[in-house]
């Protein structure tokens, strides 16, 4: 038997990472210190994630130098876009069966 | 109850803060200073003020996005935003040079004529008014509710200058001084909040 949250997607699922995917699906593509000071984590909890937002195929990472600067910028991909897409549905599915009134 | 994505209201969101270093609201503070300055010391130069600020626009805004992106990161935003903010962008540099080219075309056309007397009382507040325009532009196009504020400065004192009859310079310096300061209040909240760039 399937039980109701077998349908939602543990890698988006968590908070952190669900912030940074809402973060990426609303704008072009982001740079490592932008993500950091929007969502507050920390540089190795953010590496953490997007380490495995990429090892998902969620997120497309290009490194390059701004000025002789490292810049490391983010994008997602059509599959996180689409993961993020599907994981909005589930959760609305999910909480669609839950009567405030009672 | 957990609310569901709202994927326009985060965009809106990262979009705003954009605008929170308060180097937007220096440029607009002194601008308004110096343009107010020229219309009360230095009124031979007055209605070229408005020139100085015109040419300082690109490298403003090539110098504001670097000093943003070295503190407080990268981002571009969608093509609909860049789009968006393109579009208000032309309509800024329309208004910008149609006011300049309706300024020398009434320059001269009320050489022989003069004013009439209606339009003499509205003179006073007319720069005030005229700039609050830009600013608006700017306003719709950042969804800053402080822009809106200053503009509302702007026209408002525009109507006290045109009823005192006072220097048209007068309701600049006034509103130049209130924006510089908030300029600086938000830039020194800005450089606090980022104070350096995190290493990836």
């Amino acid at each position: 038997m399937t039980r109701p949250d077998d349908s939602l997607d543990r890698v988006i699922h968590e908070p952190a990472r669900l912030r940074l995917m809402t973060l990426l699906f609303v704008v072009d593509e982001a740079d490592f210190t932008y993500l950091s000071n929007q969502t507050g984590l920390t540089a190795g909890n953010l590496s953490t994630h997007m380490a495995k937002l990429e090892n998902a195929g969620y997120v497309a990472v290009d490194k390059s130098f701004a000025g002789r600067r490292p810049r490391t910028v983010y994008r997602l991909t059509d599959n996180g876009r689409n993961a993020l897409v599907a994981y909005r549905a589930a959760m609305d599915d999910m909480l669609g069966r839950i009567d405030p009134s009672n | 109850m957990s609310r569901p994505i709202d994927a326009g209201a985060v965009e809106a969101h990262a979009y705003r803060s954009r605008w929170d270093d308060g180097l937007f609201d220096l440029f607009v503070g002194l601008s308004l200073l110096w343009i107010g300055a020229c219309w009360i010391w230095i009124e031979s130069f007055a209605g070229l003020a408005g020139v100085l600020p015109a040419v300082f626009v690109a490298p403003f805004i090539t110098f504001r996005t670097r000093f943003i992106e070295d503190l407080s990161g990268y981002v571009r935003f969608s093509v609909e935003r860049r789009r968006w903010e393109r579009r208000n962008l032309a309509a800024l540099l329309t208004f910008g040079i149609g006011t300049f080219i309706g300024g020398i075309a009434m320059y001269f056309a009320v050489q022989g004529n003069g004013l009439s007397a209606v339009a003499e009382r509205a003179v006073p507040g007319l720069v005030a008014w005229l700039l609050a325009i830009p600013v608006l532009i700017v306003a719709v196009t950042a969804m800053l509710p402080r822009l809106f504020v200053y503009a509302g400065v702007l026209i408002a004192g525009g109507f006290v200058a045109a009823g005192y009859e006072t220097n048209p310079g007068v309701p600049l310096m006034i509103a130049g001084v209130l924006v510089t300061a908030w300029g600086i209040v938000l830039l020194g909240r800005f450089t606090r909040k980022y104070p350096k760039p995190v290493a990836a």
